[in-house]
């Protein structure tokens, strides 16, 4: 190459090396701003500071606390009874003027016969069932063998049918001079108790024979003074299912103590309310009708010690509850009858005013004060009782005195970074529509629940401003500034829970409505500067 | 060193758009030579512009440094701004060939070349610069209005071709050229702000923002010179007329064309007053937050449904005009010259200057500017010529700004080489 033209080539490759290397990329130049700005927000429902388990919301967006507890469930155990010894007998053979020689599997005696049931001697007046399905229980066989010779005792219960066809049998082998004692299940048997021709009551068809056992090696010899002792009865019955007539008979149920634990779930240091709708509800499954009385229902403090019982015009009083009715025969198809008596007038208040742990009640029970009312049709089945129930509905101002309710919600700060962020603080807002106040903690925690940092501690968030009635017209404002340091940043960033501690007062210690349509919005605001990069 | 040249460069650089057509040197428009004196001529050229009715040199030093803007910079900055700041920058770089047809010498030549350019316009609210640059808590309980904002930045190469065609004689000569160019584009980002506004709760608890927002960005993500995220067409024309030692006329249009953006793209658009309170607690367990605060993630949160269609943009295209008389022979030449960027808010520049012509070897240009800015600069370029064969011309139409640094922005100049033969 030329010289002149190598040269040319220098100058114009330095130039634009020259001109390249200065070619500058897009500048990124940096700059504090201040801000102020709400970063999260969160909305705390009354659901979300008093579980739903505690409170109703009503179609005027009005907030009852519920009291809806279950006294008692007459279970059928309680009502109608099975009796346990189905019979008794004694075969002697002194009759004979000889003994007698039988072969293997000759019968000495075989019999089908019809037995009652003994409802008297089990202190039950009037019972006459037609129909009863065994929910478990079983029958003890006792046979005492008083000969020489092998036997095998054969029993069954004709009227006794599971699977609608198996007929309950059972055959034991005696031996000689021997006591057996056998115990058979009987669950899920359905008993006839009409007897054979169907018009009976409480009457069962047995089956009996004993048998020269067929195992003896040849003829025996079966002598006057031989006999043989029978007895048969049921143990642990649990009924299922009956029908039939169960009686004109009384019942004296308690004193039964309830826990309760709608106060301890309340966790308040005072509860009191102004009012209060009280109902006992009685939900009545059974196929029977009668009268029901409250002779004592006392409410109870067990670590105060303090106790009011339950005073007004339905204490003592016979309350009517009729018959549920059922469709077909042991179908579980019920109709119940549903029947509430207003406790309003009582002095409800008082009771839970000393936030009890514990109801002390005794009811007294009348069945079939209308007679056989129903022509055999009483019925009752083991899972569908007769419920007891107190429904208290608090709905005309509650005040509230250090209720403490703790929770844990999710946080996720992975998101947040806190690396342009400078000096400052974040205040957090309390907007309080409630009309309480609370005394607030907030705690970070990581996965483990362990606590990173303390985000509030004896914060104070004022109750939203009330009106005549004690409502809430306006909410009012509460902030807690949190000086954002190194530790809170990071902890922002590492939580996974929020831990909050809320300790709770009616607001101006008033008894206060509630409204669902209450809220407490709570926000995050950054007060902090904040390192802009351009990138 | 070359951070050394660098800065002697860019720091007395200043804008010379005319120079890019070949021959046509406004400031003293005497090349080439005659029909047939020529072969080929190679030039290199480098031009940087930046201009503002209210941002001042030291900010946009700062700036350009990627440095930390100290809040007294900012503020003082601000105390500038009357109503709206309108800010632009233009930037060229490139390199081209002219070679004259050996066998018809003088009548047709061709050219062959790339460029680079960078276009910078902004017209920004008062209010819109303070909430950037000094955030929302010091306007607390206030309003900040932004009744009109524009931001547009392009980036763009260019490889072009072109043919000239000169007629005419010694004494009176025409020239015609056309360029044909297939646009790259780099980078494109538009934002629009029409009668928006941002009002600060008295303690944060809230803001209150109307936003009518458009916003074209040609990819999420920053693309360097080599990166290609659109394709297009476009054409310069030049015409130009000599008259020897009497007059010189050039008319010319450059970038008329367009760029198909196709790259990662992103169009957004919002016309939307809400009130934000935060985000909610749903949207911190669904992880709606932004991974950082960058512009980027901003944008995805504020454009909810963006499109990332392709579409299209016309270039900042410009109308050139030069005219110049030569006085005293050649020794002196006195002129104008003027751009219009129909498409840019800053959309003219002009200046006058007077040439003096020292023995064909150096010529010295102080010259005059004015444009959208409304700010007179003055400045000086320089030519020299050596080697016989090369020349190189430089010079700063803001000499005087440039010396001031809390003076209004105007900032730039340019550097030109050229090797005739």
């Amino acid at each position: 190459m030329h010289f002149r033209s190598r040269r040319v080539l220098f100058v114009i490759i330095v130039f634009f090396l020259l001109v390249a290397g200065c070619k500058k990329e897009r500048p990124s130049p940096s700059w504090n701003v201040d801000l102020l700005t709400p970063l999260f927000t969160d909305t705390v429902t009354i659901t979300d500071v008093l579980s739903d388990t505690l409170i109703s919301i009503n179609p005027d967006h009005s907030v009852s606390f519920v009291f809806d507890e279950k006294l008692y469930d007459l279970v059928v155990d309680s009502l109608v009874k099975l009796p346990d010894t189905l019979f008794n007998w004694l075969f002697s053979l002194s009759a004979l003027p000889n003994p007698i020689t039988l072969q293997p599997g000759d019968t000495i005696f075989e019999e089908v016969f019809e037995w009652p049931l003994d409802f008297d001697s089990f202190y039950l007046d009037g019972v006459e069932l037609e129909n009863v399905l065994i929910r478990s229980g079983n029958i003890k066989f006792e046979v005492l063998n008083q000969s020489e010779t092998s036997l095998l005792s054969v029993f069954g219960i004709i009227s006794a049918v599971r699977n609608e066809s198996d007929t309950f049998r059972i055959s034991e082998k005696i031996p000689a001079y021997a006591f057996a004692d056998k115990t058979y299940d009987v669950s899920a048997y359905n008993l006839d108790l009409t007897g054979e021709d169907g018009l009976e009551y409480n009457v069962l068809q047995y089956y009996l024979a004993m048998i020269v056992h067929p195992d003896e090696p040849g003829s025996i010899q079966i002598n006057p003074e031989d006999t043989f002792a029978i007895n048969i009865h049921f143990s642990d019955i649990v009924i299922d299912y009956a029908k039939g007539y169960f009686g004109q008979n009384n019942f004296n149920f308690g004193p039964e103590n309830f826990e309760v634990d709608f106060f301890s779930d309340l966790n308040a240091g005072a509860f009191s309310v102004e009012n209060a709708s009280i109902n006992l509800r009685i939900e009545n499954n059974y196929g029977v009708e009668g009268y029901y009385r409250i002779s004592e229902l006392k409410a109870k403090n067990s670590e105060t010690g303090d106790e009011v019982p339950l005073q007004g015009i339905m204490i003592d009083s016979n309350l009517f509850i009729d018959r549920a009715m059922q469709e077909g025969n042991g179908l579980n198809i019920i109709y119940p009858n549903i029947q509430s008596y207003d406790f309003s007038n009582s002095n409800f208040p008082d009771m839970i005013s000393i936030l009890p742990d514990l109801f002390t009640y005794k009811i007294e029970v009348d069945m079939n004060v209308l007679g056989d009312s129903t022509n055999h049709d009483n019925f009752f089945y083991y899972d569908s009782p007769i419920s007891v129930f107190m429904d208290a509905e608090v709905n005309q101002g509650v005040m509230i005195q250090d209720m403490f309710v703790e929770n844990t919600m999710e946080w996720n700060g992975s998101g947040v970074s806190f690396d342009n962020v400078g000096e400052g603080q974040i205040v957090i807002l309390f907007k309080n529509g409630f009309p309480f106040s609370f005394d607030v903690n907030m705690y970070l925690e990581d996965e483990n629940h362990e606590v990173l940092d303390t985000l509030v501690y004896n914060g104070f968030v004022e109750g939203g401003l009330l009106d005549e009635n004690n409502r809430v017209i306006e909410p009012t404002d509460s902030r807690i500034t949190v000086g954002l340091d190194d530790r809170l940043r990071q902890s922002i960033v590492d939580a996974r829970f929020n831990n909050y501690e809320l300790l709770i007062n009616s607001a101006e210690s008033k008894h206060v409505r509630i409204y669902s349509d209450d809220i407490l919005q709570m926000k995050v605001i950054g007060d902090f500067t904040l390192l802009v990069e351009q990138d | 060193m070359n951070k050394l040249a660098c800065i002697l460069l860019f720091t007395i650089l200043v804008k010379f758009s005319a120079g890019q057509t070949g021959f046509s040197n406004p400031y003293f428009p005497s090349e080439p030579k005659g029909p047939g004196e020529w072969k080929l001529q190679l030039s290199g050229y480098a031009s940087q512009e930046s201009n503002s009715n209210s941002l001042d040199n030291q900010f946009f030093n700062t700036i350009n440094r990627s440095g930390f803007i100290e809040k007294d910079v900012i503020e003082t900055q601000i105390d500038h701004i009357s109503d709206k700041a309108l800010s632009g920058q233009i930037s060229n770089l490139g390199a081209g060939i002219f070679i004259n047809s050996a066998k018809k010498p003088g009548k047709i030549y061709y050219y062959a070349g790339f460029d680079h350019d960078h276009y910078l316009d902004t017209y920004i609210d008062k209010d819109l610069v303070q909430l950037l640059l000094l955030g929302n808590k010091p306007f607390a309980g206030q309003t900040l209005e932004m009744p009109a904002t524009k931001y547009y930045n392009i980036y763009f190469n260019q490889v072009k071709g072109g043919v000239g065609f000169g007629f005419g004689n010694d004494d009176a000569r025409h020239d015609l050229l056309v360029k044909v160019g297939i646009n790259s584009g780099q980078n494109y980002d538009y934002v629009e702000l029409n009668n928006s506004s941002v009002y600060t709760h008295p303690e944060g608890d809230f803001l209150d923002i109307t936003a009518n927002v458009i916003n074209q960005a040609s990819d999420t993500v920053w693309a360097t010179v080599f990166d290609i995220n659109g394709m297009g067409v476009s054409t310069d024309i030049s015409y130009s007329f000599l008259k020897k030692e009497n007059f010189y006329l050039n008319f010319s249009t450059r970038n008329l064309g367009l760029i198909f953006w196709n790259g990662n793209t992103f169009s957004g658009e919002i016309d939307t007053t809400f009130r934000f309170e935060g985000l909610s607690n749903d949207s911190l367990n669904s992880q709606n937050l932004p991974g950082d605060y960058s512009y980027n993630s901003l944008r995805r949160l504020l454009f909810k449904n963006p499109d990332n269609a392709t579409f299209s943009e016309i270039l900042p295209w410009s109308l050139n005009l030069s005219v110049g008389k030569f006085l005293g022979g050649r020794k002196f030449y006195i002129g104008f010259s003027g751009n219009f960027y129909p498409t840019l808010q800053a959309n003219y520049l002009m200046e006058i200057f007077a040439t003096w012509n020292i023995q064909e070897k150096v010529y010295l240009t102080p010259l005059v500017k004015f444009g959208s800015y409304g700010k007179l600069n003055f400045g000086m370029a320089a030519g020299v010529r050596f080697a016989d064969r090369f020349r190189i011309e430089l010079g700063s139409a803001y000499l005087n700004s440039m010396l001031d640094e809390h003076g209004l922005l105007g900032n730039g100049g340019f550097i030109r080489l050229v090797y005739t033969h």
